[in-house]
């Protein structure tokens, strides 16, 4: 038990460093008792060491999905009322000029610090893209399996809460579309009727992260691009 | 054993093993020893190679040739210039504080 709770613990820290210092570390675990504040020690220089470590992508696109689950939790919980900030920005955060800068900035560091090829940089906007788009996927997903429902609210709407709706995701839409949707009546038959707006679908909110990465890797190049100008220019001239 | 220190320089994982490495090179378990002794401060594991990773980084203290899974640490000449000058730092400080809080 012991040795297997060891290993757990050491496969928590990035390869590098568990190749550097693992064996002593093992090695002293191993020599002493494995009390609860041991573990909880080595838990946390296990997440600093993998902090230390990480990509700065990686530390920004979980930060992003930190806000976007937030965004998504507190929109089910008590969404906002229609046109506050927050409910449009998470909303549209791919729109937004903030997540474009988020990008471009993101290519300009990987460029700068590896100073490699542009498509690092590139790379690094898309695996932010994906890592904010996981909580979006995720809804899509219950609303395939049927699990969470959707409201639409337009200018005007009062939102419904958790405990009037249960389980339901507030979709904001301002452009009052009209599209034909089935309404199953319980006296009569299934019948499709003219609605003012039109709840997101599913599959296409399942799969709406993955088509902003191609645009997520252009603002990336778009950093990278600006991070080699900016070195050429560091550059000393050489004689 | 040294009354134990719960905040404050005194505790400070990196000067703690600077301060052990200053008697001559120890792997990561005599230097717990050490500074359980001398300081009254138990370093958890995780704490302990957290600071000797960013001393080693820092160039302060660095492997000694030799493998094995008891690879001790020496202290490089700039680990030792720093120490020399933290300590003499918080002797400054800890003489003044000191003096201003005797009875006049």
């Amino acid at each position: 038990m012991k040795t297997w709770i060891i290993r757990t613990l050491l496969r928590l820290y990035p390869a590098n460093w568990r190749r550097e210092y693992g064996g002593e570390l093992t090695h002293m675990l191993l020599a002493r008792p494995l009390t609860e504040n041991i573990v909880g020690d080595v838990f946390l220089s296990a997440l600093w060491q993998r902090f230390r470590a990480a990509e700065i992508s990686t530390l920004v696109g979980l930060g992003m999905l930190l806000v976007m689950l937030n965004g998504f939790v507190w929109n089910i919980v008590a969404p906002p009322p229609y046109g506050s900030e927050a409910s449009m920005l998470l909303q549209n955060l791919w729109g937004s000029n903030l997540y474009v800068l988020l990008l471009v900035g993101c290519g300009l560091w990987t460029h700068l610090r590896r100073r490699g090829k542009l498509d690092q940089s590139g790379l690094a906007a898309v695996k932010i893209s994906f890592l904010a788009g996981i909580p979006v996927m995720l809804a899509g997903a219950l609303m395939l399996s049927g699990v969470l429902g959707v409201i639409v609210l337009g200018p005007g709407d009062i939102p419904t809460t958790f405990h009037q709706h249960g389980f339901t995701y507030t979709y904001y839409d301002a452009t009052l579309r009209s599209c034909w949707i089935r309404v199953q009546d319980p006296a009569g038959p299934l019948k499709a009727v003219l609605s003012t707006t039109c709840p997101p679908a599913p599959l296409g909110v399942l799969l709406a992260p993955l088509f902003t990465l191609p645009a997520s890797w252009l603002w990336g190049m778009v950093g990278g691009l600006l991070g080699r100008w900016i070195a050429r220019r560091r550059r000393p001239v050489s004689a | 054993m040294a009354r134990k220190p719960k905040t404050g320089p005194a505790s400070d994982p990196e000067l703690l093993i600077l301060s052990s490495l200053a008697s001559g090179p120890k792997h990561g378990y005599a230097m717990m020893g050490d500074i359980e002794a001398f300081a009254g401060v138990t370093l958890g594991p995780g704490t302990l190679y957290t600071a000797i990773t960013r001393l080693v980084e820092k160039k302060l203290i660095a492997p000694e040739s030799g493998s094995g899974r008891q690879r001790p640490y020496k202290l490089t000449a700039e680990g030792a210039t720093g120490l020399t000058e933290q300590l003499n730092a918080m002797r400054r400080v800890a003489a003044t504080g000191l003096r201003r809080l005797r009875p006049a």
